[in-house]
């Protein structure tokens, strides 16, 4: 469980997780730049940049 | 301490640096291809940082705020280019890094003469090569020398001989490895000047909320988009068609000979999804639709209120610079447009030093034959002279050079042509690439010169468009190849297709980004960014900036997918293994 084999891969990998696994480094990586840019946009509307 | 001081303190530190990894470099690298492509081990953060640095010269730190001061909002559109430039990588890179492994190839002449069995197509890349190399890097020290004629009062022509000494020495010595390590460091103060100097114009203000209020009150040449498409010819309009083709223009930085010889340097292929994904789109695209737009947007706001004023959209960033930056912080960002400069031009003397070397020394006057020493010396010297070259043209005809500076990218564009057909497979006759880039160079040059952007739209898609007419065109004429390159491009195309093939969830994003990729060109850089004149505006941004940054943070999210999830720039270790033990040799290394 959790490990998925690819075709193209010959080594055993960590599944991706669309179940509740663990997600890949560049999904994390996104899904915080997309964070930080609505934060950053949110606290420019809020006034915190004056 | 004066800032001038603190230039002159900066730039000191700065040129330790440099020379560092220049003389190191001088030690070390005994080899041609350690010389001129850093021994194909270049690691991952190096990469990283200096391709993207590279990628935005100079003229995206002092040309760029001067243009949307010109243009307002609608020229902003052109920070887009922190993906559009990048999608080349995305499109290319990886399968350009396999090539040079399992053939062997040190210039990107090689391995297009190599496909196409041609020799023709080299010398087209070498010429294409050295006009970018020379008049790029020309537009860079000038620009160099007026940046330290305005902050410290000396020469403009002393300042770009300054620049281009320190530029020529790192390179001369160091080759590609130093321009890539100098590189490293020149992206963080690229990126810090930037963001620093947008910052203090926005302190200017106030703050967000007055600079937002004020910017309201600005007619609507500065905030709208003004049409689809002008049927001229020599207006130079930012129509949606115009924003459109001008990405394609920028699109050729990274198709340009230099990166493709660039790529072949890199240990693995690792960095390019990264570099695309998140240094570029991300972290430069934050410092251009936010800090650069307070830039250009905070000029047309001060000249209104009469409190600034500037005789020309160049003017514009010296002057915010001499004028908000404490003593310290000028320093600072002095060293990031300097550090801007520098890192376009070292990638491209240094690699068109190596292609002159490699496809007209090496292979014809010595006859590939020829020792490592003799290489790295001569290749230095090429180097020298387009160093030399850049600085002449660039101190004798400006007008010529800003003319030339603009052909550069967009002949880079037109190299989409042979990496296309190359490494993707689109097929013409070997007599078809050759005419399709010829006839491409000469397109631009017509839609630049001589009937320059007709229909308001940029000569780059002009060329292009004909170069791949002009190719097809041959194909269904019926120009045939002989069977020697006809089996040899079968060889390639059969490696390239097994090595890099997709899984099948890879298969199923690629083929959601044939459609999904269009779309965000069509809204988000094409005429359908119209709609975002009036559609929406949020925070205090106006419409148009609100429809730029929707799209930028939708273009982050399709660039992760196309590198990652579509696996455009994505390896595994096996394709690298593959890469490694499969080789096929076909170019001596001397």
């Amino acid at each position: 469980l959790g490990i998925a084999i690819n075709a193209n891969r010959t080594t055993l990998q960590p599944a991706i997780s669309r179940k509740g696994g663990q997600m890949k480094k560049e999904d994390r990586y996104l899904i915080l730049v997309i964070g930080f840019i609505i934060g950053w946009i949110t606290m420019m509307g809020m006034g915190v940049l004056g | 301490m004066s800032g001038t001081t603190w230039v002159y303190i900066m730039l000191g530190i700065y040129i330790v640096y440099c020379f560092y990894w220049g003389l190191r470099g001088y030690f070390t690298e005994k080899t041609a291809a350690g010389y001129a492509i850093a021994g194909r081990s270049i690691p991952f953060f190096a990469f990283l940082l200096a391709s993207t640095a590279a990628s935005f010269s100079g003229w995206t730190f002092v040309s760029h705020p001067g243009a949307i001061y010109l243009s307002g909002l609608a020229y902003a559109f052109a920070s887009f280019y922190v993906l559009t430039i990048p999608i080349t990588g995305a499109f290319f890179g990886k399968r350009t890094w396999l090539m040079g492994k399992r053939y062997g190839f040190v210039t990107p002449g090689d391995m297009y003469a190599y496909y196409y069995n041609n020799e023709a197509v080299r010398f087209l890349v070498v010429a294409t090569a050295f006009l970018y190399a020379t008049f790029y890097s020309a537009l860079q020290l000038t620009a160099a020398g007026a940046l330290f004629h305005h902050v410290t009062g000396q020469p403009a022509a002393f300042g770009a001989i300054f620049m281009g000494f320190i530029v020529w020495f790192y390179i001369c010595t160091g080759g590609l490895k130093a321009s890539t390590w100098v590189g490293v460091i020149q992206f963080i103060l690229l990126v810090s000047g930037i963001v620093i100097l947008g910052a203090y114009v926005l302190h200017e203000f106030g703050g967000w909320t007055e600079f937002s209020a004020q910017m309201a009150t600005l007619e609507a040449r500065y905030l709208e988009v003004p049409s689809i498409i002008n049927f001229t010819v020599g207006e130079r309009a930012w129509t949606g068609v115009m924003i459109l083709s001008y990405m394609f223009a920028l699109m050729g930085i990274q198709s340009s000979p230099a990166f493709t010889m660039w790529t072949f340097g890199i240990k693995d292929p690792k960095p390019l999804a990264w570099q695309h994904v998140f240094m570029s789109t991300f972290i430069v695209g934050f410092a251009l639709f936010f800090f650069t737009a307070f830039q250009g947007m905070g000029a047309i706001m001060l000249q209104k209120a009469g409190i600034l004023e500037f005789a020309s959209d160049r003017d514009v960033v010296p002057i915010l610079m001499k004028t908000y930056l404490p003593p310290f912080m000028l320093g600072v960002v002095f060293i990031g447009a300097i550090a801007a400069m520098h890192s376009t031009a070292a990638p491209y003397i240094g690699t068109g030093g190596s292609i002159l070397l490699r496809d007209i020394w090496w292979r014809y006057v010595r006859k590939q034959q020829c020792s490592d020493r003799e290489q790295i010396w001569v290749n230095r010297l090429f180097a020298t002279i387009i160093t030399i070259a850049a600085l002449a043209v660039g101190l004798t005809s400006t007008a010529v050079l800003v003319m030339l500076g603009g052909l550069a990218t967009a002949f880079g564009f037109v190299m989409y042509v042979l990496l296309s057909g190359t490494l993707w497979g689109l097929r013409w006759p070997s007599i078809g690439s050759v005419l399709g880039v010829l006839s491409g160079m000469v397109a631009v040059f017509i839609t630049y010169r001589i009937y320059p952007e007709p229909l308001t739209i940029h000569c780059a898609a002009w060329g292009t468009g004909v170069g791949l007419l002009v190719a097809y065109a041959c194909r269904f004429l019926g120009f045939r190849d002989n069977e020697e390159t006809i089996q040899r491009q079968q060889e390639v195309r059969g490696w390239l297709d097994r090595v890099d093939e997709p899984s099948e969830s890879g298969k199923k994003w690629r083929k959601a980004m044939k459609v999904l990729v269009p779309l965000w060109y069509l809204f988000a850089i094409g005429p359908a960014c119209l709609i975002g004149n009036k559609a929406f505006s949020f925070a205090g941004f106006p419409p148009l900036w609100s429809w730029q940054l929707v799209w930028w943070i939708l273009g982050i999210i399709m660039m992760w997918a196309l590198c990652f999830k579509a696996e455009m720039s994505t390896t595994n270790e096996e394709q690298i293994r593959q890469a490694n033990s499969e080789t096929m040799i076909v170019v001596k290394e001397n």
